[in-house]
């Protein structure tokens, strides 16, 4: 597929392998930007082939920092170049809204990197919309220096094809939390990369996709244990109805030297349908052996005993049932803090 | 002594049987196929079993995605039919060379009647050729067939013939082609309708020939309510070349039948800078065909350069169960590829899966197992926990479980944890009077405690010694 | 109020109740004693409705606006509507779930079943708040979730909290005192003693005599091998704690 009137002619073939496997987008010949006017509500908006902004104090525009992380050689992560990305400098405590938005049938393609000074806090809400005919390409990089903080909250509501790219790269005693909802009745692949690579660094990864009819919802995320005394607690949720797919690929490598590393990663999965369909991949690679590292992973319904709880009390069974499913969301958003949990929570 | 040949004292069973082999040159192609056939008289339709997997194999390629790293083999540098020269056909066991006798009887496997193991039947199988079987006798009172492929070719063709290849096809994988093509060996058994097998089956293999490939087939089938529990030992000499053993087991249960598989593996491992050692690629299946049946592998992998298999389950018959229990240790440079795969088909389908992996040194430890929840797998049940403990700085364990669940009234649940052995435990057991080497061996008999005791008896006591001989010397 | 005859009842493909004749009134608390794996449990998941368990033959009549009615025949949560409440070995977690509004919920579904107004929020609050004094426990606790990182002791309090709260006629209490300190015991004691009345009834399961001392029951009896095999008065229940099970055993 050809990218036509993005700054660069640009070029993407299905990409093929392993962590392809389960999901392959079915592309038009070629794509035009597809801008929309940008948010009231957000500070930055992406959308088709440009990013608009509103002064905010703290943030700067700076140099696009390189770095390599986990994504560096997907070509979706990488598609955005030149031109189509921003660099932002957050030094200070910011709040911003992030939105990549779409008109029909056409595509958005942007990177957007926060770079945070040490100290820094930043707290981040984004949204992405876009209706069936698209394609939504976003990389959302975060440099976190040391014991800066950032937390991300987003939510997509895509009905088309999207590919999100979250790249967290932790400086020493940094400290990430990234919570996300996937609502979609699209096709969405979201990849989620960590590299904690100083002592102390902190990472919080939790989803939820909740999907029903035909949506498709593909997480793969990968975390690096690049130094000792790190840790990374992870939770995958997926909620699915009528014909939805969920698959959940969760790399996480721990390095020689990365001596002590917390490393827990917890998949959950609730099929209240009988064509849902789920597939988990839990992945862990370590060469360091003082590390406590786990992942568990449960796909279902509704527990017995939970419900049977909720029953012996009066409860009747739809209600119960409603009571618990809100009970199997609510964990996620959970994980974020205040002003975000809130807008995660609210419809 | 020098250091070289104190390890190989370590490994007792290194020796190198003298006798007179035929040997097939080397390579690979129709015309070899053919002569393997010919050489055992087989029947037309084995003989185009054998061609049309051949023919299979050629079209296929070497597999890519196993994490282990092994230079390739060359397919035309290896004989594919070794047999020892016997003078006349054996009528029974007192007429097998001497020779032979001696060697299963230095590993502890003896088969002369006065000394064969009680409780134990057991069918020797010498390079790529059988033996010998003890028991024949006893169990033919109740119905149980147990014999090489090869007399059961001839004596129960229709039962080889309605079940060979059925549970590993030749198309399933390149090794399974490789096999279904050249094999040459191995044991069948056939356990009839109510029969509880009196006895433990065993099929013990040893690898002597040089540059030669081990292809052996063995297929078991518990008919109605039947059950048997069967024992996999193997051994083979230290060389300095790799040694190729690709392997397939086939078994199948029917209607409330059971079948036990059990393995403790003790294969070369290949010397400690990994020049040598056994490349292990087997492909084990189990279907469990009937209502009520169970299938349950359980192994011990200490040894081998390259071990790769995934001893699978097919659920297909209502309420059937499959279990998988394996202690994979893996030490100097050995890499281990192993796990398990459970597919359940028909309805309230159970599987277990514990599986506990060691490494050591610089080895590397990865487990790999998939879990697939077909959509008519109504109440699928699985619980699976795998654990790593990693001895040292210089080793590795990965895992990558795969769960892909198609049915919702299935409950899925995985569990993994990875640890080490901790100062603090060591020093307790130390304050307790305990040596540093008795230390770390009673932390990982714990760690392992949930597979051995899946274990017969004679198999589990000689699990806990090839894992404290592997590890000696390996915990700082 | 409550009758069974002939009790049988299975779980996971094992017969665990094989024939339990028991018969509890208004106004009595009967003590259930006996050896692991006897059935105690089970026969109080039995009565509440745990979907697990299959009944495989027998009886449970309970009284119903004065009559006897099937309660075998009724879901778990219409059982629980008319007063049956079982507290629970093992509480169950459920994170997410708010504690007050786990507990109004329940209450308020309670209510309309018997033709009681609903409370709202604030109503609600307040009637927990005195319910909560009754058992030594922090306001704070309603906003927590229900159960999760909940220590034994306090899980055990919330189960005791919700009976007072729905305040049931038939209370099932399994296992209640395990895991519980001397002074939770004594809370968790007053607590039910409190909410001992002539119109309700109460069953103990439990090991242990000292619960017993605490709350004292009218009868006691044995449960082994999935059948009563003994009943007494509280005397027994002394016995039981100087001589173990075993010479029980033996006779049977």
């Amino acid at each position: 597929m050809k990218l036509v009137g993005f700054h660069h002619a640009t070029e993407i073939s299905a990409p093929t392998g392993e962590a392809w496997r389960y999901t392959k987008f079915a592309l038009p010949e070629e794509m035009r930007p597809a801008n929309v006017a940008a948010s009231a509500h957000a500070e930055i908006t992406l959308s088709g082939n440009s990013f608009t902004t509103r002064s905010v104090p703290g943030v700067t525009a700076c140099n696009w920092q390189d770095f390599v992380g986990p994504y560096a050689a997907d070509a979706w992560a990488q598609l955005p170049v030149a031109e189509n990305r921003l660099a932002l400098q957050v030094v200070g405590d910011v709040s911003l809204q992030f939105d990549v938005l779409r008109s029909s049938s056409g595509a958005t393609v942007g990177a957007l990197q926060f770079q945070l000074a040490p100290g820094a806090r930043l707290t981040l809400w984004q949204e992405c919309h876009g209706d069936a005919e698209g394609l939504s390409v976003a990389t959302l990089q975060f440099i976190v220096g040391e014991g800066a903080e950032v937390n991300h909250a987003f939510r997509s509501k895509d009905q088309g094809n999207s590919v999100l790219t979250f790249e967290t790269q932790l400086a020493a005693r940094a400290r990430s939390t990234t919570v996300g909802h996937v609502r979609g009745t699209g096709k969405t692949r979201l990849q989620a990369g960590t590299i904690l690579a100083g002592t102390e660094a902190e990472a919080r990864l939790a989803t939820l996709m909740q999907l029903g009819g035909q949506a498709h919802g593909d997480l793969h995320s990968v975390f690096r244990h690049d130094h000792a005394d790190t840790r990374a607690h992870q939770l995958a949720k997926n909620l699915l109805d009528g014909e939805a797919k969920a698959i959940f690929t969760g790399r996480v490598h721990i390095a020689r030297h990365a001596q002590r590393v917390d490393a827990r990663q917890m998949n959950r999965n609730l099929l209240l349908s009988k064509k849902a369909w789920a597939v988990g991949q839990p992945q862990l690679e370590i060469f360091a052996d003082d590390v406590k590292c786990g992942h568990g992973s449960s796909t279902g319904q509704i527990g017995d005993d939970e419900t049977f709880y909720l029953l012996s009390r009066g409860i009747p069974a739809d209600k119960a049932r409603a009571l618990l499913t809100r009970a199997f969301v609510a964990e996620v958003f959970y994980q974020a803090p205040g002003s975000l949990r809130e807008r995660l929570e609210a419809p | 002594m020098k250091a070289e040949e104190k390890l190989k004292e370590d490994y007792k069973y290194g020796f190198v049987t003298d006798i007179e082999t035929e040997a097939f040159p080397k390579g690979l192609s129709e015309d070899i196929v053919r002569l393997i056939s010919s050489k055992k008289n087989e029947p037309e339709w084995l003989t185009e079993f054998r061609l049309k997997a051949y023919r299979q194999w050629q079209k296929m390629s070497h597999p890519e995605w196993q994490a282990v790293d092994f230079p390739k083999v060359d397919f035309q540098a290896i004989s594919y039919y070794s047999v020892p020269k016997t003078k006349k056909k054996v009528g029974n066991l007192d007429e097998v060379d001497p020779d032979l006798l001696e060697t299963f009887e230095k590993l502890g496997i003896p088969l002369t009647e006065q000394k064969r193991l009680m409780g134990v039947a057991v069918d020797a199988v010498f390079d790529s050729v059988s033996v010998g079987t003890t028991h024949q006798a006893d169990l033919e009172k109740v119905g149980v067939i147990f014999c090489s492929i090869s007399e059961a070719v001839h004596k129960h063709p229709e039962l080889v013939r309605k079940y060979l290849g059925t549970v590993v096809p030749a198309a399933d994988n390149y090794y399974a082609a490789l096999n279904a093509a050249v094999f040459s060996d191995g044991s069948f058994v056939y356990i009839p309708p109510g029969v509880r097998c009196p006895l433990d089956l065993s099929t013990y293999f040893r690898i002597n020939a040089k540059e030669s490939g081990q292809f052996e087939r063995t297929l078991i089938v518990a008919d109605k309510g039947s059950y048997v529990n069967y024992l996999e030992g193997c051994t083979a000499p230290q060389r300095d070349e790799n040694q190729l053993h690709a392997a397939i087991v086939e078994l199948i249960t029917l209607d409330d039948a059971e079948i036990k598989y059990s393995t403790v593996q003790n294969w070369w491992a290949g010397d400690k800078s990994g020049r040598g050692g056994i490349y292990n690629f087997v492909t084990k299946r189990g279907h469990c065909v009937g209502k009520n049946s169970k299938i349950s592998w359980t192994q011990v992998e200490a040894g081998s350069a390259i071990t790769w298999k995934y001893p699978s389950c097919v659920l297909l018959g209502e309420n059937s169960v499959g279990q998988f229990y394996s202690v994979a240790l893996t030490n100097h440079h050995m890499q281990a590829d192993t796990g398990t795969k459970m597919i359940h088909v028909g309805k309230n389908t159970r599987s277990t899966i514990i599986s506990k992996g060691i490494s050591a040194e610089k080895s590397l430890n990865v487990y790999r197992g998939l879990v697939k929840i077909m959509p008519s797998a109504t109440g699928a049940r699985n619980y699976s926990q795998c654990d790593s403990m990693l001895i040292g700085d210089a080793c590795g364990a990965h895992t990558f479980p795969t769960i892909d669940v198609k049915n919702d009234s299935a409950v899925v649940e995985h569990e993994a944890t990875t640890s080490k052995i901790s100062a603090d435990q060591i020093f307790y057991l130390r304050s307790r009077g305990y040596t540093q080497e008795k230390a770390v061996s009673l932390i990982v008999n714990g760690f392992c405690k949930d597979v051995f005791k899946t274990l017969p008896l004679e198999f589990s006591v000689e699990a806990v010694k090839l894992i404290e001989m592997k590890l000696e010397n390996s915990v700082g | 109020m409550l009758e069974i005859k002939n009790l049988s009842a299975r779980v996971e493909g094992n017969d665990i109740l094989k024939g339990i004749n028991l018969s509890v009134k208004a106004g009595e608390v009967h003590a259930i004693m006996g050896p692991n794996g006897s059935g105690k449990s089970t026969l109080s998941k039995v009565i509440a409705g745990h979907p697990s368990y299959e009944v495989t033959g027998g009886t449970i009549t309970y009284e119903v606006n004065r009559r006897p009615a099937d309660l075998l025949a009724m879901e778990p949560d219409v059982r629980a509507k008319e007063g049956v409440f079982l507290g629970f070995q093992y509480p169950v977690e459920i994170p997410g779930v708010s504690n007050l509004d786990f507990l109004r919920e329940s209450f308020n579904e309670v209510c309309a079943h018997q033709g009681l107004d609903r409370m709202d929020e604030e109503a609600f609050r307040q009637f927990a708040r005195q319910k909560l004094a009754l058992l030594d426990m922090d306001e704070r606790f309603l906003d927590r979730d229900v159960n999760a990182g909940f220590s034994g002791g306090e899980k055990k309090k919330n189960e005791i909290l919700q009976m007072a709260i729905l305040n049931p006629r038939l209370a099932l209490l399994d296992e209640t005192d395990s895991g519980l300190d001397i002074d939770a015991l004594r809370i968790v004691a007053k607590g039910v003693n409190a909410l001992r009345s002539k119109h309700n009834a109460i069953i103990l399961v439990t090991h242990y005599q000292r619960l017993l001392e605490l709350i004292v029951p009218d009868h006691v009896h044995v449960l082994a091998g999935g059948r009563i095999i003994k009943s007494g008065d509280r005397t027994l229940a002394q016995e039981l704690e100087k001589r173990g099970y075993d010479w029980l055993l033996e006779k049977t």
